[in-house]
């Protein structure tokens, strides 16, 4: 049994009581010294060989981060979050979530505002951030579970928007409905296996969905498609918002 | 066949989700089973009459009865219904006694 050790993320502080050192090394940048935990999770080698059957490739130290992941996300409806699949970044003082299917160009897509929009683009978490309802509104809050690409830091900001991304020959966006997307979306949110939990993260979802404009863009690889999905969710003429000295 | 009775596996819930009517799977099934599922009203109906259990013949006529359809379009929506349930392995029956 390795050391147990505190994280702060989405506001709340997670007690974790991993059997592998590489657990603490991984959430590395979010460790806190507060022991009054709001959650818990504990690892178990039953718990990871749970994890290995779907990735049977991975060692149970490396498998274990997802395990413990997995505890979270079932206890973070009681404090109306939940983990969505998708990647975030942050632009004048709100953050942009792009969601879709693994293999859709999330990454791809986030790693274009970072280049043509420079400094005045941070990331926010590459592959599973939180989302968390606050007295503020709704936030994405960033994890230490941020995919291969590892992009993340540890931040908490108001989400802006919330877009569907989905792969075009022209680039295009618009504000949708989200009720004609609900499938879509339950898609990327974990769904915790507990009813009580389940019925919460719907909650959470459809708050979510009242609180922030849904997006669906489609688009290309290109510039233009930063250019669509900018001027299209943050309101504003893209010239302007580029850094020149990128 | 005809009087066999049919019910919705356990670990699968329908929940108004943004006023849409979804299955998805909770507790073991939810690690097996990550498809999410929107019904219409009808298929709606069809899933909460058939979490009780039922046979075809009372799927048919409840239908009938609540949305005064013809016997026939009632049975076809079912046979849908019930056919595309049965091929996901959403479906499990249960024979009554003079079957």
């Amino acid at each position: 049994m390795a050391e147990p050790f505190s994280i702060g993320i989405a506001g709340l502080t997670v007690r974790m009581h991993p059997l592998y050192d590489h657990a603490r090394q991984f959430c590395r940048d979010y460790l806190t010294g507060d022991t009054e935990a709001d959650l818990v999770a504990v690892s178990s080698t039953e718990a990871i060989a749970r994890e290995a059957e779907d990735l049977p490739d991975g060692s149970p130290a490396f498998l274990e981060p997802l395990c413990l992941y997995r505890q979270i996300a079932e206890q973070l409806p009681a404090f109306g979050g939940c983990v969505f699949h998708g990647a975030a970044i942050e632009y004048g003082g709100k953050a942009y979530l792009f969601t879709a299917p693994s293999g859709t160009g999330k990454s791809t897509h986030i790693r274009l505002w970072a280049k043509h929009l420079g400094p005045a683009v941070k990331i926010v978490n590459g592959d599973k951030p939180i989302l968390r309802l606050t007295d503020t509104g709704v936030n994405v809050c960033s994890t230490p579970w941020a995919g291969k690409e590892n992009w993340q830091r540890n931040c908490m900001v108001p989400l802006g928007g919330l877009c569907l991304l989905h792969r075009g020959e022209t680039d295009t966006i618009r504000r949708v409905t989200p009720a004609d997307y609900v499938s879509e979306l339950l898609r990327q949110v974990y769904l915790p296996a507990d009813g009580e939990m389940l019925d919460k993260t719907l909650w959470v979802l459809d708050e979510i969905c009242r609180q922030v404009p849904l997006y669906l863009l489609e688009c290309t690889m290109n510039e233009t498609a930063v250019i669509t999905a900018f001027e299209g969710m943050t309101g504003e003429k893209y010239g302007d918002g580029k850094d020149e000295n990128s | 066949m005809a009087m066999e009775k049919m019910k919705i596996r356990d670990g699968f819930v329908l929940r108004q989700v943004m006023g849409k009517s979804m299955v998805v799977a909770v507790g073991q099934r939810s690690r097996e089973f990550n498809c999410i599922i929107r019904l219409n009203e009808v298929a709606a109906d069809l899933w909460t009459w058939l979490t009780e259990g039922a046979t075809k013949e009372t799927l048919v006529a409840r239908l009938q009865e609540k949305y005064d359809i013809h016997e026939n379009t009632a049975m076809q929506d079912v046979d849908n219904f019930v056919f595309a349930l049965h091929k996901e392995g959403l479906l499990e029956y249960e024979s009554t006694a003079d079957r």
